[in-house]
């Protein structure tokens, strides 16, 4: 169970503007203080600490790898950062070069933070998000990608290798220093998986997806492994073009994914499949415990199964954090005993 | 009435190009810009409508479809008379305060002109003074609202509240759609109509302003 900044902001005043991503200590201090809230409001179902221990990790939202190439960023209270598209011309997209991204800001002060945190507490934890390749095409390039998969096919190579090449030495990067990569995508994945965030694969078909995209995917699987997607939304889709990824090993899917075509397709990888957080904000206790009761009894086996509601916002009931997590404890417990019976 | 269907079809198949040169074959061939309007360009954005709904087709093609459309819609726009270029309705549209993702408010403006309406696109972080300038200025309809994150629905509703307290409520129709609204909460909050995705957005228009 996640929630989003402005859960916190709202709630407990914890701001999640410039200085969350760039002062270690604010950033170490706001988590702990967090780890105790949680405990203090939901302990009763498993969520927080009673004694949190200072956990010295770096983050950076999804927008390192834009900031890096240029994009302006944009910081919220209550928000998570967000990367203003370059919105490249086709001139600039033939010219782009992989950056230097050890010595680029802001990498320069990741690195100074991860130094820092690490003479500090005698270690770093945590992982940036690297975004994924299209995620980080749309933002150098803009809405005008989606025209050049039919019009400019050629760019869009040339501007997918780029994005490959920066995303590969950004996680190695981050791996050697911390040992993670999964932790700024997604909380249940193994932390040292790299999680490729397809966040964007959901505006695409399925067809331009292995034309364009499924090239890339299967080099960074060849190259970071273990090797995970995660894919917002309804990935129905695209489930068919998921199972062409190479050493695939968990996925990450979103809110009404049809699970049994995916283990059809998939049956050995991991799945992570999430609730919905504006079903969660809107949705009666009742609907929630239906939705995950939806995906337990469509999404076994349960060793490679798990559920989560991340981004939860202000106003989400928290009866239905309670129903979505005792839920997916009960009714879980509750199949897997019918099953050995 | 072939080139009217060859218009359509070099949409359908995301040939800007072709759309182009068989709306000027169209009028040396005598078909009235009007006509050419609704069987060529907006008979094919209404296929393109219809297959984005049923997840057949996706943003690229959505957007590639519109340009093909505006690639038309330029050869005829100098030939249309006043009452042709906005004939459905007049759409402010855009993203609410702190509200960065655009792409479906992008693809809602697209499908509302193939459709055509007149919209006039205030972009993304729309303030609700904003919305109500622009509704005041463009004397518009339909003031169409777009929320993708949940952190930003307040706006929704703010821009709403708005709108009442500065006595235009009655003057335009408000929709609203994105991933963080759900209908009840359109519902609950006094707007007009609800969308769930670019499609149904132009169904709702047109049904708030009882044009076919």
């Amino acid at each position: 169970m996640g929630f989003y900044p402005s859960w916190w902001y709202k709630n407990y005043g914890i701001s999640y503007n410039k200085e969350y991503y760039h002062d270690p200590d604010y950033r170490v201090d706001a988590f702990q203080k967090q780890q105790k809230i949680l405990y203090e409001r939901f302990g009763d179902v498993g969520l927080g600490k009673p004694d949190p221990q200072p956990e010295p990790f770096v983050d950076y939202g999804m927008v390192l790898l834009p900031a890096v190439f240029g994009c302006e960023i944009k910081f919220f209270d209550d928000a998570i950062p967000w990367a203003m598209p370059l919105n490249l011309t086709e001139k600039e997209i033939f010219e782009l070069k992989v950056p230097d991204i050890l010595n680029t800001y802001p990498m320069t002060d990741i690195i100074k933070q991860m130094d820092y945190l690490e003479s500090k507490y005698g270690r770093v934890t945590g992982s940036i998000n690297t975004t994924g390749v299209l995620n980080l095409g749309l933002k150098l390039r803009g809405d005008q990608l989606y025209l050049d998969f039919y019009e400019n096919p050629e760019l869009v190579h040339h501007l997918f290798n780029i994005c490959t090449e920066a995303i590969i030495q950004l996680a190695q990067y981050v791996k050697s220093r911390t040992g993670m990569l999964a932790p700024a995508v997604t909380p249940m994945a193994p932390p040292e998986m790299y999680v490729l965030p397809d966040c964007t694969v959901v505006q695409i078909s399925r067809e331009v997806f292995e034309e364009f995209v499924l090239p890339y995917e299967n080099r960074l699987s060849a190259v970071l492994r273990p090797f995970g997607i995660h894919h917002c939304g309804k990935a129905d889709h695209m489930l068919e073009g998921y199972a062409k990824v190479q050493n695939l090993e968990f996925l990450e899917v979103g809110p009404m994914t049809d699970l049994k075509r995916l283990r059809e397709l998939m049956p050995n990888i991991h799945v992570n499949a999430r609730i919905d957080p504006v079903r969660m904000l809107n949705c009666t206790s009742e609907e929630i415990a239906e939705d995950v009761r939806r995906i337990i009894d469509t999404g076994a086996p349960y060793d490679k199964l798990s559920i989560d509601a991340v981004g939860c916002d202000y106003g989400t009931p928290d009866e239905n954090v309670r129903a979505m997590l005792k839920t997916a404890r009960d009714y879980s417990l509750e199949r897997m005993a019918a099953l050995q019976q | 009435m072939a080139i009217l269907e060859e218009i359509k079809n070099a949409i359908i198949t995301y040939k800007p190009p072709l759309v182009k040169q068989y709306c000027q074959q169209a009028l040396e061939q005598g078909y009235k810009p009007e006509e050419i309007l609704e069987q060529g360009l907006i008979a094919g954005m209404n296929v393109i409508g219809e297959k984005f709904k049923r997840n057949e087709i996706f943003v690229p093609e959505v957007l590639i479809a519109a340009k093909a459309t505006h690639a038309g819609l330029d050869v005829l726009k100098p030939l249309l008379s006043a009452s042709q270029t906005n004939t459905r309705g007049k759409v402010v549209i855009g993203t609410v305060k702190d509200d960065y993702h655009d792409i479906g408010k992008n693809l809602v403006a697209m499908m509302l002109e193939g459709a055509g309406f007149k919209v006039i696109d205030l972009g993304m972080d729309v303030a609700p003074e904003k919305f109500i300038a622009a509704a005041k200025e463009h004397e518009a309809d339909i003031v169409a609202m777009s929320c993708l994150i949940t952190s930003t629905l307040n706006w929704v509703e703010a821009t709403i509240k708005a709108f009442q307290e500065a006595g235009l409520r009655d003057k335009v129709k408000i929709m609203v759609g994105g991933g963080a609204v759900m209908e009840d909460y359109a519902r609950e909050i006094g707007a007009d109509g609800y969308g769930k995705n670019a499609s149904e957005a132009v169904d709702v228009a047109k049904s708030l302003l009882k044009v076919s």
